[in-house]
């Protein structure tokens, strides 16, 4: 029995489609600044691959949507109507809406809603008022009838190929009127029957300005697969104006299968990831190499001779080479450009600047800098959250930036680039900057600081990262969303990053996002502790150093202090932390490493420093459980594992106990 | 399957009620052939394609020839609406109204 079914393919469609709707949205935004025709052919691309895939993947309502978006895209195309804002702004609403139903498809919910329908007769209303007549759109194409006659007769095959003549009818029904009259004569007993096969026909009238070619599409993936006769109906009916034939139908099916609840297909989520074929291509000349260098060793243990031990340590030079460029590769599958986060933006501003009233450009750099996809995922809301706040409190009206002899239109930058073994992300405004007095007055209300005098900027930036402190109140009049940057904050600290502010007053703030290139391998330092092997992360690890007894200080309530370039940081015993025994107690004996995170720095204490090694991390959570002060495991060389330094944790760990 | 002593059956469509899953069905619905009284519960059926309809299809014939009596528990909205989109409600003596 064939285990072929449709749905298996929603989750590329789905992609594919999100895909087209960001091409579709970004040309439309070109459009809006005056750009050239092509783009409206772009657009015409993108909802007419929408309305196909979801008409053949079964999602009537939003084949019915884009139906409409489609004809007035039609008009625009063929030069009936010229493209004006009110087009735009419709079409936009429209990317929009399919955003919400491609949500509401994952999560198996109905498509249609309120919002859909009315945006669907908009469409039409407005794909109807420039339309000459139905008549005329009629006689203009002649390959159109009032109806047709289908004779559908699929073959036994059809339905184990993973084609369902259930799928093609809706597809039909969203052309027009149908009266479907299933033909039985060819249906087999119970016991001669095998249920994938298909035996059942069709003869379907479908009423309608439809032409021929839209019904050959409909069938066009099962051509070979069914016989099919399409003849036009003979008793011709008056047509029916385009426009309101066009809302009447599909609204009958959309509200058939609004009634319908789907159940959650999107469980086991798992996503998927689409690769250039180079980079495929690289894969398998990394493998071809490696299998020659595995027979070259294989050769070297059957014709085992110590004479030639140079020969061994040559393939096992290129054995470590092929494996280590085979694994750069293979994480660059994970690799996507951030264009596809950043993509998003062009249209955030055009609406948030248009609300607000002020004018904004935006500079978008460096979109082809490669993130893991597991990080560009999570990237996005940050960054939303900063790019908002950016254009909400952060860049002035216009009347106000000429008062400040500015240009009266605000330049918002992002700029993604590698910097060391990191990607960087670049947030930056040319707005007022942080209003250092607001932000110091609240933090004293909210009993943040004791006083702020002597408060560097830096320090007074990091305060907007402080729970519960709300910029909206505080830098700007507006009504704010009151956005804490504290969850932007914990949100890069999850992925493994950190954020920094810069700001200067009058000239503008600066957010810079570091992040990993990978999440799934880290650079880390091999520290042993009592029998125990911890992997530090090279990114967090500032310098390692030896102390003396004299340079450490105890502190009431139990902790350690130790000076470091002039000030007294804590140590934190890793052998304490984390309960291990033999572990060396003298502080001479063993290695201070000194680490940082979210900017502030702790030593943490170790037996010794064994070596360097990327450590491919292992979810402990998945594996164990939760761990504080520990991000993961890795397995060693030698077979044993080794968990993964969580300094961020251990640092939060230690401020609390602090507070305690 | 047993004897025909077995006076009722209920055949229970499942959520997912699709090609994959026909094969299960259609043993189920062949044992349900013993019994005189046979009763289909489509109120769970959330997805439902060409193959399973045709299955019931035949399976209606087949009881009818058999001369046994076969009643729907419910039918749910996609199975109705899958059902009358091809044609077939009246093949599967559906019950006239969709359920609410």
């Amino acid at each position: 029995m064939s285990n072929i079914s449709i749905a298996q393919f929603h989750k590329v469609f789905f992609e594919e489609s999100l895909e087209g709707l960001d091409a579709m949205e970004a040309a439309l935004l070109a459009l809006d600044e005056g750009g050239d025709a092509e783009l409206v052919h772009s657009i015409f691309r993108a909802a007419h691959s929408i309305k196909g895939g979801s008409a053949t993947f079964g999602f009537p309502d939003m084949a019915a949507l884009t139906h409409e978006a489609e004809s007035l895209l039609d008009q625009v195309r063929d030069g009936r109507r010229a493209i004006d804002k009110s087009i735009i702004e419709l079409m936009l609403r429209t990317v929009d809406c399919l955003r919400g139903m491609f949500d509401r498809a994952q999560n198996g919910q109905p498509l249609a809603d309120a919002d859909s329908e009315n945006l669907k007769q908009q469409l039409a209303v407005a794909a109807g008022n420039n339309v000459p007549a139905a008549a005329n759109k009629a006689a203009a194409k002649p390959a159109a009838s009032s109806g047709w006659i289908i004779q559908f007769r699929p073959h036994a095959g059809m339905l184990a190929g993973g084609n369902d003549p259930l799928r093609l009818l809706r597809e039909l029904a969203a052309l027009g009127q149908l009266v479907v009259e299933a033909q039985l004569d060819r249906v087999p007993t119970l016991d001669a029957l095998d249920p994938s096969e298909c035996h059942l026909g069709w003869r379907i009238e479908l009423t309608g300005a439809v032409s021929q070619d839209a019904i050959k599409t409909v069938f066009e993936w099962v051509e070979d697969e069914c016989d099919l006769t399409i003849e036009p109906l003979v008793a011709v009916a008056p047509p029916p104006a385009p426009a309101v034939e066009a809302v009447a139908t599909p609204a009958a099916g959309a509200g058939a299968a609004a009634g319908t609840t789907r159940a959650a297909a999107s469980s086991n989520d798992a996503g998927s990831v689409r690769v250039a074929i180079d980079k495929i291509d690289g894969l398998i000349d990394l493998v071809g190499e490696l299998v020659i260098t595995q027979a070259m060793l294989d050769q070297f243990r059957e014709e085992f001779d110590p004479s030639r031990l140079a020969m061994l340590q040559h393939g096992l030079a290129q054995l470590a080479r092929h494996t280590r460029s085979l694994q750069e590769s293979v994480m660059g599958i994970r690799m996507l450009p951030i264009g596809s986060v950043f993509n998003r933006f062009p249209r955030l501003v055009r609406d948030l600047s248009q609300k607000l009233g002020k004018q904004v450009k935006l500079d978008l750099v460096g979109e082809h800098t490669e993130l893991d996809k597991t990080v560009l995922e999570k990237i996005g809301d940050p960054l939303v959250h900063l790019v908002r706040n950016a254009i909400d409190h952060g860049l002035e009206m216009p009347e106000k930036r000429r008062a400040a002899g500015k240009n009266e239109v605000g330049t918002l930058r992002l700029e993604a680039f590698h910097r060391g073994g990191s990607i960087v992300v670049e947030i930056s405004d040319d707005g007022a900057g942080l209003n250092r007095d607001a932000i110091i007055a609240k933090a004293l209300q909210k009993g943040l600081i004791k006083s702020g005098d002597d408060l560097s900027d830096e320090a007074v930036g990091e305060l907007i990262f402080q729970p519960g402190f709300s910029t909206a109140a505080v830098t700007t009049d507006l009504s704010g969303r009151g956005v804490g940057m504290d969850v932007v904050r914990r949100n890069v600290v999850d992925l493994g990053g950190n954020v920094a502010i810069k700001s200067r007053a009058g000239q503008g703030t600066t957010f810079t996002i570091t992040l990993p290139l990978t999440l799934a391998i880290i650079d880390g330092l091999r520290a042993a502790v009592g029998g125990e092997c911890y992997i530090v992360p090279l990114v967090s690890i500032v310098e390692s150093v030896q102390l003396r007894a004299d340079a450490v200080r105890s502190v009431t309530g139990g902790g350690e202090l130790f000076r470091f370039r002039g000030e007294y940081r804590p140590i934190v015993r890793l052998h304490q932390q984390f309960g291990c025994a033999n572990a060396r107690q003298n502080i001479e004996d063993g290695l201070v490493i000194v680490v940082e995170a979210d900017g502030t720095q702790i030593g943490l204490f170790v037996d010794e420093l064994v070596g360097q090694q990327q450590a491919v991390v292992k979810s402990l959570e998945a594996n164990y459980r939760r761990v504080d002060g520990i991000s993961g495991a890795t397995i060693l060389a030698d077979g044993s594992v080794a968990l993964i330094v969580d300094v961020a944790g251990l640092i939060r760990l230690q401020s609390r106990r602090k507070a305690a | 399957m047993g004897g025909k002593s077995k006076s009722e059956a209920r055949v229970s469509m499942p959520a997912d009620c699709r090609i994959a899953e026909v094969g299960v069905l259609y043993t189920q619905l062949r044992g349900a052939l013993e019994s005189s009284q046979i009763v289909l519960d489509g109120t769970t059926v959330d997805r439902v394609d060409t193959a399973a309809l045709q299955l019931l299809v035949v399976f209606q014939r087949e009881a009818k020839q058999r001369e046994r009596q076969l009643q729907w528990a419910g039918v749910s909205a996609p199975l109705y609406d899958a059902a009358s989109q091809l044609g077939l409600t009246e093949a599967l003596a559906l019950p006239a109204k969709k359920p609410a």
